[in-house]
C-alpha cells in the first residue's frame, strides 16, 4: 500500500478496506456492479419498450420489477427479500429530460 | 487505466464505490462525469437506494451550490472513493456534497467532480466509445 504525503487525509484506509472485507472482495463487487450496469445497457431497449416511463429493477437471474416510482421499487424489492446490491434500478424515460448540471 | 462508458445518451459514466464512514455506508454508484463540477455528489436516487434517505441526518455543513441546472441544497461528509484499475485498488478520500432528499432531483445520476477527476487524465472520445482515466495521484492505493 503507497500514501502519498501531499493531501493525504487522516483516514485511517487499511482499517476501512479490512472493514468491507478486503481488497479483492471490494474489487470483485466493482466487477460484478460493472456486468450488471452492461447487462442492464444491453437490455435497455427491450426494457423501455415493456415498461415506458417506469423505474425498473434488473436483478441478477434477468427478471425485471418495475414500478411508478424509484420508492415503490425499492419497497418491492426489500419486500421480495432481495438485497438493492443485486439489481440495477433505472428510469426508462422514453422522453428523457435534458440534464444541465 | 480507469475504463468509463458512454450511456444510451451519450452521457459519459465512471463506476466507483463509495463508503462514508460516519454513517456506514458502502455502495456501488455509477457516477456521472462532470468536469464542469468543483465536487462530487451524491443525488437522491442514489441515496434512496443505498438506504439513507428517511432516516439520514446531516452532520456536515450546508452547502448552497449554485448551478446551471438548478439549486438544492447539500451536506458535507466525509468519503472515500474507490475505483479499479487494471493493477490495483485507488482510494480517494474526499468532501462528498449529499443532496438533501427531493423527489424533483430523483432523475440525476450522482457526479463525479474535477476533486477526483483532476486527479486523473482523461481520453474522452465518444465517437470511438472509449472513456479511460490515468492515474496521475492516489491517496492510497491497494
Amino acid at each position: 500500500m503507497t500514501i502519498p504525503e501531499k493531501n493525504a487525509p487522516s483516514i485511517d484506509f487499511a482499517e476501512i478496506v479490512e472493514k468491507m472485507g478486503g481488497a479483492e472482495t471490494i474489487r470483485e463487487g466493482l466487477r460484478d456492479f460493472s456486468r450488471r450496469i452492461e447487462r442492464m445497457d444491453a437490455r435497455r431497449d427491450e426494457l423501455k419498450e415493456l415498461y415506458p416511463d417506469k423505474w425498473v429493477a434488473l436483478l441478477d437471474d434477468g427478471r425485471a420489477i418495475a414500478g411508478d416510482s424509484l420508492g415503490g421499487v425499492l419497497r418491492e424489492l426489500d419486500e421480495k427479500g432481495i438485497s438493492r446490491k443485486e439489481a440495477v434500478v433505472k428510469l426508462m424515460e422514453t422522453n428523457p429530460s435534458v440534464i444541465i448540471l | 487505466m480507469i475504463i468509463g462508458r458512454f450511456d444510451e445518451y451519450g452521457r459519459p459514466f465512471v463506476r466507483g464505490r463509495l463508503f462514508i464512514p460516519r454513517l456506514n455506508v458502502d455502495s456501488e454508484i455509477d457516477f456521472l462525469l462532470d468536469t464542469g463540477a468543483d465536487a462530487t455528489c451524491l443525488h437522491p436516487a442514489d441515496l434512496e437506494r443505498i438506504g439513507i434517505e428517511a432516516d439520514f441526518v446531516p452532520a456536515g455543513s450546508v452547502i448552497e451550490p449554485s448551478g446551471i441546472g438548478g439549486k438544492g441544497r447539500y451536506f458535507e461528509e466525509t468519503a472515500v472513493l474507490f475505483f479499479e484499475d487494471e493493477n490495483a485498488l485507488r482510494l480517494y478520500a474526499i468532501n462528498l456534497y449529499v443532496a438533501e432528499p427531493d423527489e424533483d432531483l430523483e432523475h440525476l445520476p450522482s457526479v463525479l467532480g474535477r476533486d477526483v477527476i483532476n486527479r486523473w487524465s482523461m481520453t474522452y472520445d465518444p465517437a470511438n466509445d472509449r472513456l479511460e482515466f490515468t492515474i496521475r495521484s492516489v491517496d492510497a492505493t491497494f
